[in-house]
């Protein structure tokens, strides 16, 4: 039987469409590593805003309020929103954790601050670019903003463990700090000692 | 009626008493409290001081002859008269029957250089010397050590007999001060004799050392294997200084300034006049009681970028930088004061972090011509050798804070990664005075009293560290929650 090599090219280019479609719509979730794969430059890292929460569904997260005796973080478990890839759930968890505090709870996060923007790296660490807000608005005190610093830390390195490291920008931009005390110019790690038991 | 009465030493008396020292030696004076006035019978002043003493019953009182002055008193009066000169005492005095009784600080209207050291029940009668000894104790890798400092300064011969150290000053007597947290196997005993200072040793003590040095600070090192703090391989290392003579140049930083204005009290107090003012206190101390040179990161209300800060210290080749703050907090109940220091954990992954150590010198040229070997510190990492130094002064001054009755915060001494202190190439620390956002503390930042103590907690820290305290226990964790 002769097959006309028009239907052999034609076969050929549909298989490889099919698989280029496959590649290209596969949910981030999916892939073996929550992070993106390893990548050598800044530039090449994920941003958050290819995956809108499109659908209702929350998971559970655990969040960080000022405990009562005010000098460290008490876990409290909450919903928040869904999101397709690893740096759109972390910008859900930053964006419920600046958010108003659940009644009885004190966030030691400055009212006004919002996510700008946030990006994973290929070595597990976060980047939050907040606004202005949340330097503008610090009332001051190392220990109010440690409380701050590390509510954002460790909300992102407890729930997201392939997450390791977090540092803040504002505005877009790397800062010393954000009222004058912790050096936030390298990602940092989660700190158990600020987490009541 | 004229009572002619000749000095004798004093009859022992049950009771309260004073201690009289002068160039003859030393005798009892009893007193009885009333109220806040310690009363003696002015006959006893009068056998102590040669004093005549003459009825005057038209007046209702008496007249006391003190060399050429003629002192005049009066019953239920608080003053007396001194050749027609009103001065004022402490207390009335009184007269019950044929017996009249004066306030301790009759003695000082009596006779020219009387000191009375009512804390130690002591009468000290110049010229004669009567040196403050005060002891302490602290804990050494090898067992422990036992200082003791006069002031004013004094001259000693230091002997051992068995398990007693005998310490003779060049004096008429000592007043010794109590000595605390030094424990009974080290130092079973410690008390006066004469003008000797008597030190029983403990049971764990199996040998001892002294010194002197030039200030009459005599110290006696206790060795006792196996009483130590802790052993020397985990023991703190000492804080070392790489030029000699101590400390010579302290950096004193406060905090924000110009628009920063730090935290704030509800009532508008704002931490960047506070650290300022705490900053003038702490450098004038400083300055009058070590004689070191002290320098501010700003002197005013101005704005200094917070690597000048550092840099400030490291060009002036400063001993120690100290960062004042005020605290502030999410929640008004927090309160108290803290030392910070950096924490180094944080900065192990920061790019040549490890290998440091390692880095070598960079030839650079000088004038004349010629090369020099200079070691090139990073500047995030110029902390980093210094951060267990850090830890043990941070840990001096809240002790002193502590031991000064300041309140402090649940973790009195912490560590963080604290921005101003990465940059400074010696021991540094970062002091919270205090907490502007708690009601207490904010009103109490704002009292001189306790800025004044806050102020000699941190200096006392300063003396201990020029004393050259050598080892302290680790470091609490400070790690695992539990705030």
């Amino acid at each position: 039987m002769n097959i006309p090599w028009r239907w052999i090219i034609g076969g050929v280019l549909a298989a490889a469409l099919g698989v280029w479609l496959v590649a290209l719509w596969l949910p981030g979730w999916l892939t073996p590593t929550a992070v993106p794969p390893p990548q050598t430059s800044s530039d090449s890292a994920t941003p958050d805003s290819d995956a809108a929460p499109t659908e209702s569904r929350r998971i559970h997260a655990t969040l960080f309020y000022v405990t009562g005796a005010g000098n460290a973080l008490v876990p409290v478990d909450r919903e928040v929103p869904y999101a397709a890839s690893p740096a759109a759930q972390a910008r859900r968890i930053v964006e419920a954790q600046l958010a108003t505090p659940p009644d009885g709870r004190v966030s030691a996060i400055p009212q006004g601050a919002t996510v700008r923007a946030l990006f994973l790296t290929s070595r597990g660490e976060a980047f939050v670019d907040l606004s202005g807000a949340i330097a503008a608005n610090h009332p001051g005190g190392s220990l109010h903003e440690a409380l701050t610093v590390y509510t954002i830390v460790n909300a992102l390195t407890v729930n997201l463990p392939d997450i390791t490291a977090v540092q803040i920008l504002i505005d877009g931009r790397e800062v010393d700090t954000l009222a004058g005390h912790i050096d936030l110019r390298h990602p940092l790690k989660r700190n158990p000692k600020w987490i009541a038991r | 009626m004229i009572l002619a009465i000749s000095v004798a030493p004093d009859a022992a008396q049950s009771g309260e008493s004073y201690r009289v020292v002068t160039t003859d030696g030393a005798r009892a004076l009893a007193f009885q409290s009333s109220g806040n006035a310690e009363m003696v019978t002015l006959e006893a002043v009068a056998r102590l001081f040669g004093l005549t003493v003459r009825d005057d019953a038209r007046a209702g009182g008496a007249v006391v002859a003190a060399g050429t002055d003629r002192i005049v008193i009066t019953a239920g009066q608080p003053t007396v008269s001194i050749s027609g000169r009103l001065v004022s005492l402490s207390a009335p005095i009184t007269r019950a029957g044929s017996t009249w009784m004066v306030p301790i600080d009759f003695l000082r209207v009596v006779r020219r250089g009387v000191e009375i050291r009512r804390g130690s029940r002591l009468v000290v009668v110049a010229p004669a010397v009567v040196p403050t000894v005060t002891p302490r104790f602290e804990r050494t890798a090898t067992g422990g050590r036992l200082t003791l400092q006069p002031d004013p300064d004094a001259t000693s011969r230091v002997t051992r007999d068995g398990d007693q150290v005998t310490v003779r000053w060049q004096a008429h007597a000592v007043d010794l001060q109590p000595l605390a947290g030094a424990p009974s196997d080290m130092v079973a005993d410690l008390r006066v004799a004469d003008t000797s200072i008597l030190v029983t040793l403990g049971a764990a003590v199996t040998g001892v050392r002294t010194a002197d040095t030039a200030t009459g600070r005599v110290t006696i090192e206790l060795i006792a294997p196996g009483a130590g703090a802790a052993p020397a391989s985990s023991a703190t290392p000492p804080i070392t200084f790489d030029r000699g003579g101590g400390i010579r140049t302290v950096v004193i930083d406060p905090g924000h300034g110009g628009d920063d204005l730090g935290a704030r009290s509800p009532s508008g107090t704002v931490e960047r006049d506070v650290t300022l003012a705490m900053a003038n206190r702490l450098k004038g101390l400083l300055e009058a009681r070590l004689g070191v040179r002290v320098i501010l990161t700003r002197d005013g209300n101005v704005a200094v970028p917070i690597d000048r800060r550092a840099a400030l210290a490291n060009n002036n080749k400063a001993d120690l930088f100290i960062s004042v703050h005020a605290n502030g907090a999410p929640l008004a109940s927090s309160r108290g004061a803290q030392v910070l220091s950096l924490d180094a954990d944080v900065y192990a992954d920061v790019e040549g972090a490890a290998g440091r150590p390692d880095a070598p010198a960079l030839p650079v040229p000088v004038v004349g011509g010629g090369t020099r070997l200079i070691d090139a510190v990073p500047w995030q990492l110029a902390q980093l050798p210094h951060a267990t130094a850090s830890a043990t002064f941070a840990r001096l001054v809240g002790q002193r804070m502590q031991a000064a009755g300041i309140p402090m915060a649940p973790q009195p001494v912490d560590v963080g990664p604290l921005r101003v202190l990465v940059g400074a190439n010696m021991p540094a620390i970062l002091v919270e005075l205090g907490s502007l956002t708690n009601a207490d503390d904010s009103r109490a930042l704002g009292d001189p009293a306790h800025l004044g103590a806050l102020a000699e907690a941190i200096a006392g820290a300063v003396f201990d560290v020029r004393a050259g305290i050598p080892r302290l226990a680790p470091v609490e964790p400070t790690t695992g929650g539990g705030r």
